[in-house]
This record gives structure tokens, C-alpha cells and sequence, in this order.
């Protein structure tokens, strides 16, 4: 039997182990300097949607309970759905999110070993305890709020008061650790721009637990504590466009990024974490404001879109990240010494 | 005056001096001892690119073969390091240079650059400084090897190397490197690359020693015309910058760092911990401050 | 007789040094010359005599010699050894160890033919000699110069002859090519020196590897 050539097999050897990947267009702050045959200088990691999924609700539950506690000391009798609210959210967002963590091990029978020894130089050690810290206090506020709730809701819980301060801590923690986990490696998207990759997540955490919080509002509390909340989304997802801006900037001038302004994962980000997560938003949040009657329907879409960009920009970033250590030019870009 | 390990001492001299091996004969004339640090010098010209480390390596710790498949990269077909390679040979043809092909190969392989790459064993390993689980330690000879029974494989430590050396194997879920041969350390041996190696490009030996023998042969290696020699992991020169300190298990290369597949100026990974969570928690501190206050306002206004 | 000192490495001769001038023992003494390998591109530069007169030739079925400078095969053909392999290499092919650090059989092609041919590393292509037909994978290379002989220019393609089907690391088998030569004096065969013809592509058989 005659049989054809073959046709439109892979040519470079980078394309032969096994993956086959898009080809990003080179931009002119490109690497131009020696490969070995285009092969990855580094390794991604090994984690998959369940790590990205982590941070979304790490960053989450942690700003919710940090917001609850403000509602609890600071707030009006109004807040008291706030507070309800967040707590339950937080000890879900732990009780969600540690499994995930579990089964993103490659030996998930061993997780405990996490808890083996304390090592201040790794972000994923030091997260570990800030994990247990806050899923521990949370949980212990949440009881706390059941037995008020039971009681009547008008008692406040004393043991919800006190768990809710290493609880908020932890909170700030969760809602920024992540980042720092990111940067502490050689990947070339996470390590270039630590500070503002840290700025943007705190950002992101603090507006998705705003959005929830808010939706939370709009359908069991008040619509009141909805328009302090959004106010709070608003500040804060704006602040994440001003960074997201910054980071990109920055990350052009040093040469590296480019799977997240390009490609797949580029178009996710412009699309789903600056588009949805951000100008859909403070669309919204923006006509709400000049409104004479807030829209219920404006705050419930901006908080939608702000979770699902949330979302969106933590996968984005994993996996353009993922992408940025398999390819040498943008590691070789950050480790050449200056005027080579 | 060759050392002698404790151990020969405990068996009586041989009849037929000089026929069976000192103990010292088997680490090339390094005394194996707790308490001191142990690395590799791999001097490149003296490649010949026989990849008898590579086998030496999967032989001794029982590694399974990877890929099977021709990749085009010169006669390189292993590609890199990961969980089942722990010596992988380099092979950079360069017979061109400036558009002229060489008539010549002028000597120490400057037109075919042979290198046998291994686990730098970091002075300040960030593969060490990543692990959560304390499975990654520092032995007793000052090397970096993974405890397999402790690892989880959450696969922290494999972005964090910046040579691209550890790797979570998806055969049996753990992290694995090359270990510098730590239990034939323990039984006073040098590692099976560093003996199967027919050149002596792979040298083992206490890391002061082979510090001062690697400059001497830059030295002799400049005086014999090839002035790209140059070391790559020792401390202060490229390969150890950043907070690294320096490679254990160092190299002398004679092109930069990129043809190889090294980075020239690579940077430990823990000193971005401190910047990323001060920004992280300011940042939060901010915008939680702005969150209580508006809290505090809508409660006011409430009453 | 006197003991051979260490340093005269002709083991086989009485005195351990070799000669220029061979009275007697050799069939094709007393002095070398220059003859072409049986199968050439090229007349011999130097004398009216092509090859070697008293090679030792099997001119039968199955083993035909060409015409010097048959058109049909017009580069030269060497084979030679890789270090990971060993001679028939049917224990290193199936070591996985040893395997996997050459596992497909190649042909290396100065780049200069690769490009008028429209070769790239690792396409697949087929040598041929006046026995048979072979495929196997290209790596294109600069360590094989083009030859320039009397105002022609003349390729190199050079072939390990260590590849068989059976194993992990597998190949065409280069023999298929060789032509069954033997030096006058020891019957080795020449099988370093031929000559072939290179195309990109396949031959029309069934597959017996998956790439």
C-alpha cells in the first residue's frame, strides 16, 4: 500500500516534547540573544485550576471576614447582615478552598507534612499556617455567629468578637500571601514585578469580597449595605486597573508578559480580567453613582462581573505564568546583566 | 601521600601493595567526611561527550528512561534534567562562526561545546528555601538532596529552582534531583558520574579544593590562547548572583551562559518574600482602612 | 628474538613497526598508492589504474558495483560509529539506558544539500545505493564539509550503521546499502567508502514505527 508523504509534522524540536503550543509574535523588547535550541530555561509549575481556584477564594473569604469585622466594630445596627454575611463567607471560602489545595498535591495523602515544619522563606509554608490560622478562627467565628443567629441575632456573640480579630489577620494574609507564593520563584510573569503583583491581588481580593458581600446584600439584607459595599468594590477594582496598567507597562519596558498580552491566555485577561473584572464594573458602579435612584440591577451585574474577573485574572495569570517559564527569552530577558 | 579512608584502616595491609585500591583510590583522592562541603567541578574542554554520567547516573539510582525519540539537537536526545535524568550532556554545534566554517577545530571543542549539566546544589538552594514540607534538607556534606519519604509533591520547589533542575515525577508523585550520590557518600564513594567519567571532566572533591583547581586551569587555559574560559558558579561570578552564594557543583564554560541553557545572573527567590507581602498587606491595610471608614460613615448616617 | 618494545605498536609484525616499503606479505605491495574505493564519484586524479586491482570482488546477483561516476549516485556515503551504541548495538537498542540517549537511527547531511534538496533535521529521507533503499531521519549538520574534487563539488552524507527494528532504539539498517567489498590482504570490507543518492521522503512500505 502506497501511502503520501507525511505532511505538517512538528519541525523544532521545542515542539516535540509533546505539548503543542501557540506561537507568541516576538515584540521589540524581545530577547534576542542565544538559546539552547529554543528549549525552556526553566520549569512551570506543576499546578493546575485547583491552585488558581485557591486564590480566588483565598483572596475572597479573606477580605469578606476582614470586611465583617469592620462592620462589627465600626458599623451602624444596619451592618449586622454584613457581618453575618461575612463570616459565613469566609469560613466557606477556607472550608472550599483547602481541598482544592489537597488535591492539587501530587502525594495529596501527605498534606499534613505542610504542617511539619515552619519555613519563613517559603511563601507556601508561611501560608500554610496563615491558612490553618484563619480557616481555625473563622470556623470559631461562624459558630459564634450561629449561636447569636439561633439566639435571636440580637446578641452579640462574644466568642464571634474575639475569633474575629486573628481572623481578620489571617484575613489579610489569605488575601495576599498568594502573590507572594507567585513571586517566589523563578518564573519569569511572577518574579519581574513582586510589589505590584502582591498590590494587585490584595486589590482583587478586597473588591471580590466586596462584590459577594454586596450580592449577598441585594438578596437577603439591605440594599443600604449594598451601596456602602459597591463603594468599596469600586475603590478597590479601580485601584486594581490602576496597577493592572502600571504592571503592564512595566512588564513591556523589561521584556517579559508576553503570554498574557498575547495568545489564549492574553485575550482571557484583556477580555475577562480588564474588560469584566474592571470596566464593566466601574461602568456600572460609575452610573450608579449619578443616578438619583441606585439600580439594583447595575449593582447585581457589577458585582458578577467583578467575581468572574477575579476569577478570571487568577487563572490568567497562572497560566500565562505557567507559559512565561517555558519560554527562554523572557527568563534570559530578566537574568542578563545589564548591556548584553 | 594519598588520604585513607578510616574504613581501610581497619583491614590489614595488602601483600600486593599498590595492586588492590586504597580507599582513597575509589574518590579520587578526596577524604569523604561529615561536617565539610562536597560539590562538582565539570570542566567542559575536557568533555568528550561519551555520556557515561548520564548512564552511570540511571544505572545506580535505578531511573527510568525518558523520552524515546530523535530530538534534532546535535547528538543531545535527552533534552534537560527532570525527575528521571540527573545528568543530562549538552552538545552546542558551532563549526560556523561569523558565517566561516572551520577547516580546524581549534582545541578544547570550541567548535562542538560538550557540557554535562547536573543539580547546582545551591550555596542558599531556592528549591530548599521553597519547601514547605522540610523534605528538601542540607546533608551532612553540604549538599541538597529530597527526602522521598516526607515529600507531598506540591511541586513548589520546581519553579523555584532557576536552572530548571527539580521535577515532580507524575510516575510516583514526588520531586526528584540528583542527590550528589548521597548514599554513596555515606559509604565513602564519589558519585557514579564523577567515577564513570573517562576524562575527569566531572571532578569531585571538597569545594575549596576544586575552587582552587578550577582557577588554575582557567589560568592555564588563558595561557594556552582560549580566553573564554571562564568559571560559572563560583562565588561572585555569574551563575551565583543574586543571593545564590554559590554553586556547589560548579562548571568552567567557554561561551556565555545562554548557550548552555544557564542564566547568567539568576536571583534567589526568597528575597522577594519580604517586598511582596509588605506591599500585599500595605495595600490591604489601605484598602481596608477605606472600607472601615465608609462602613463607619453609612453606620452614621444610619443613626 | 627480542621482545617488542612498548613503543612500536604493529603487534602482527616481527619487529613491530610499519613500513612504506613491503618486499613481501602483501598482495598490493611493495609501496601505497592512491586508488578510489570501488564505488566512486570520481576518476582517480592520480593514475589510469580507477581502484584497486586485486580487491577482492563479488560481481553476482544481489551485489552490483556501479560505473564510476554513475549520475544516479552522486554523493559520497560513509558509515560510522556513535558512542552510545556498540557495533550491531542489539544489546545497546534494547538497554533502555543506553536507548533512549540514541533512539532513531539518522543520516547527517551537510547543510548545503539539505537546503537544494529542501531537507530539514528530522524530516524523514531515503539513500539509496546501487543494492538498495533505506529511510531514515535527517539531522543536518555543518561537521560534514562539501568536497571540492577536480572543479566539482561533491557532499558527504554520513550514516551510524548501528539502527536494526528490534529494541527501543530502532532504525533502518545501513547494510542494506553497503556493497560486499574486501581489501585484497585482510578481506575487510569497504563499507566506509560508497556512494548514494539522497531524496526527501519516504519508501512505499508499511509503517513499522508509530512517527
Amino acid at each position: 500500500m502506497i501511502r503520501a508523504p507525511e505532511t505538517g509534522r512538528p519541525r523544532s524540536p521545542a515542539a516535540l516534547f509533546g505539548r503543542h503550543r501557540e506561537r507568541l509574535p516576538a515584540e521589540p523588547e524581545d530577547y534576542r540573544g542565544p538559546t539552547y535550541y529554543g528549549q525552556p530555561a526553566l520549569k512551570p509549575s506543576p499546578w493546575t485550576w485547583e491552585v488558581a481556584t485557591y486564590m480566588f477564594l483565598a483572596g475572597l473569604g479573606g477580605s469578606a471576614q476582614i470586611l465583617a469585622t469592620a462592620a462589627d466594630l465600626l458599623g451602624g445596627p444596619g451592618a449586622r447582615s454584613v457581618v453575618r454575611h461575612g463570616r459565613y463567607l469566609a469560613v466557606a471560602s477556607s472550608v472550599l478552598g483547602a481541598p482544592l489545595l489537597i488535591s492539587d498535591l501530587k502525594t495529596p495523602g501527605r498534606w499534613y507534612n505542610m504542617l511539619r515544619i515552619f519555613r519563613p522563606t517559603s511563601p507556601m509554608s508561611i501560608g500554610s499556617y496563615i491558612l490553618t490560622t484563619f480557616g481555625g478562627a473563622s470556623a470559631l467565628a461562624a459558630a459564634g455567629q450561629v449561636l447569636a443567629d439561633r439566639a435571636g441575632g440580637r446578641d452579640h456573640s462574644m466568642l464571634a468578637r474575639v475569633a474575629q480579630i486573628p481572623a481578620a489577620l489571617a484575613g489579610a494574609g489569605m488575601s495576599t500571601y498568594t502573590a507572594a507564593l507567585l513571586s517566589a520563584t523563578s518564573t519569569p510573569l511572577w518574579a519581574a514585578e513582586p510589589r505590584l503583583l502582591a498590590a494587585r491581588f490584595a486589590c482583587s481580593a478586597m473588591a471580590t469580597g466586596a462584590a459577594a458581600l454586596s450580592l449577598a446584600e441585594q438578596s437577603d439584607g439591605g440594599p443600604a449595605n449594598s451601596r456602602t459595599l459597591d463603594q468599596v468594590a469600586l475603590a478597590a477594582t479601580a485601584a486594581e486597573l490602576a496597577i493592572s496598567v502600571a504592571s503592564d507597562r512595566r512588564q513591556r519596558e523589561r521584556g517579559v508578559g508576553r503570554p498574557l498580552r498575547q495568545g489564549g491566555w492574553g485575550a482571557a485577561h484583556m477580555l475577562g480580567a480588564i474588560g469584566l473584572g474592571a470596566g464593566l464594573p466601574l461602568a456600572c458602579y460609575g452610573l450608579n453613582l449619578v443616578r438619583r435612584r441606585r439600580s439594583r440591577a447595575l449593582s447585581v451585574a457589577a458585582s458578577l462581573a467583578v467575581l468572574a474577573g477575579g476569577m478570571i485574572m487568577r487563572h490568567a495569570v497562572l497560566h500565562a505564568g505557567q507559559r512565561s517559564a517555558e519560554l527562554p527569552g523572557e527568563y534570559f530577558r530578566l537574568t542578563r546583566s545589564a548591556g548584553r | 601521600m594519598t588520604a585513607v579512608h578510616p574504613r581501610a584502616l581497619e583491614y590489614v595491609d595488602s601483600e600486593l601493595d599498590g595492586v588492590i585500591p586504597d580507599e582513597s583510590e575509589l574518590t579520587a583522592g578526596t577524604r569523604i567526611e561529615p561536617g565539610k562541603s562536597y560539590g562538582f567541578f565539570t570542566d567542559t574542554t575536557l568533555c568528550i561527550g561519551c555520556k557515561a554520567c548520564e548512564v552511570a547516573c540511571k544505572e545506580w539510582n535505578a531511573l527510568p528512561a525518558d523520552d524515546m525519540r530523535l530530538t534534532g539537537m546535535s547528538y543531545d536526545n535527552t533534552g534537560g534534567l527532570g525527575a528521571n535524568t540527573w545528568r543530562h550532556v549538552a552538545f552546542i554545534e558551532q563549526i560556523s562562526r561569523n558565517g566561516e566554517r572551520a577547516t580546524e577545530m581549534t582545541p578544547f571543542q570550541s567548535n562542538w561545546l560538550m557540557m554535562s549539566d547536573v543539580c547546582k546544589h545551591c550555596g542558599n538552594a531556592p528549591c530548599l528555601e521553597a519547601c514547605p514540607t522540610g523534605a528538601i534538607f542540607r546533608t551532612e556534606f553540604d549538599t541538597v538532596v529530597v527526602q522521598q519519604d516526607i515529600c507531598n509533591g506540591c511541586g513548589y520547589c520546581v519553579p523555584a529552582c532557576p536552572f530548571s533542575v527539580v521535577e515532580v515525577s507524575l510516575i510516583d508523585g514526588k520531586a526528584h534531583k540528583c542527590t550528589l550520590c548521597y548514599d554513596r557518600m555515606k559509604g565513602g564513594l564519589e558519585p557514579a558520574c564523577a567515577k564513570a567519567c573517562p576524562t575527569d571532566s566531572i571532578q569531585f572533591g571538597e569545594l575549596s579544593d576544586l575552587q582552587e583547581r578550577a582557577e588554575r586551569r582557567v589560568d592555564q587555559l588563558h595561557g594556552q590562547g582560549a580566553a573564554s574560559a571562564y568559571l560559572y558558579g563560583a562565588p561572585g561570578g555569574p551563575g551565583a548572583t543574586g543571593g545564590l552564594e554559590r554553586l556547589h557543583a560548579f562548571f568552567l564554560l567557554t561561551d556565555e551562559p545562554e548557550v548552555y541553557n544557564l542564566p547568567e545572573a539568576p536571583s534567589r527567590p526568597a528575597n522577594r518574600v519580604a517586598p511582596s507581602l509588605a506591599s500585599g498587606l500595605a495595600t490591604i491595610a489601605g484598602l481596608g482602612l477605606a472600607a472601615a471608614a465608609l462602613l463607619a460613615f453609612a453606620g452614621r448616617d444610619e443613626r | 628474538m627480542e621482545a617488542i618494545d612498548g613503543r612500536a605498536p604493529f603487534i602482527m609484525i616481527a619487529d613491530g613497526r610499519g613500513s612504506l616499503f613491503v618486499p613481501s606479505g602483501l598482495k598490493d605491495a611493495p609501496l601505497p598508492t592512491h586508488y578510489e574505493p570501488v564505488e566512486s564519484p570520481v576518476r582517480n586524479p592520480f593514475y589510469a589504474q580507477q581502484d584497486n586491482p586485486v580487491a577482492k570482488k563479488w560481481e553476482r546477483e544481489g551485489n552490483p558495483y556501479h560505473e564510476v561516476g554513475d549520475p544516479r549516485f552522486p554523493h559520497v556515503l560513509t558509515t560510522y560509529r556513535l558512542t552510545e551504541h556498540h557495533a550491531g548495538a542489539t544489546p545497546t537498542r534494547s538497554v533502555p539506558h543506553t536507548a533512549e540517549l540514541q533512539p532513531e537511527g539518522f543520516a547527517e547531511i551537510p547543510p548545503e544539500l539539505a537546503d537544494q534538496l529542501g531537507i530539514e533535521t528530522l524530516d524523514w529521507v531515503v539513500l539509496a545505493t546501487a543494492r538498495g533503499e533505506i529511510e531514515t531521519k535527517a539531522l543536518v549538520t555543518e561537521r560534514l564539509r562539501p568536497l571540492e574534487i577536480d572543479g566539482r563539488r561533491i557532499y558527504q552524507v554520513g550514516m551510524p550503521w548501528h539502527f536494526g527494528w528490534i529494541g527501543y532504539a530502532t532504525g533502518d539498517i545501513a547494510n542494506v546499502l553497503t556493497s560486499v567489498v574486501g581489501d585484497p590482504n585482510t578481506s575487510m570490507h569497504e563499507n566506509k567508502a560508497l556512494t548514494c543518492s539522497l531524496r526527501a521522503g519516504r519508501l512505499p512500505r508499511p509503517r513499522r514505527s508509530a512517527a
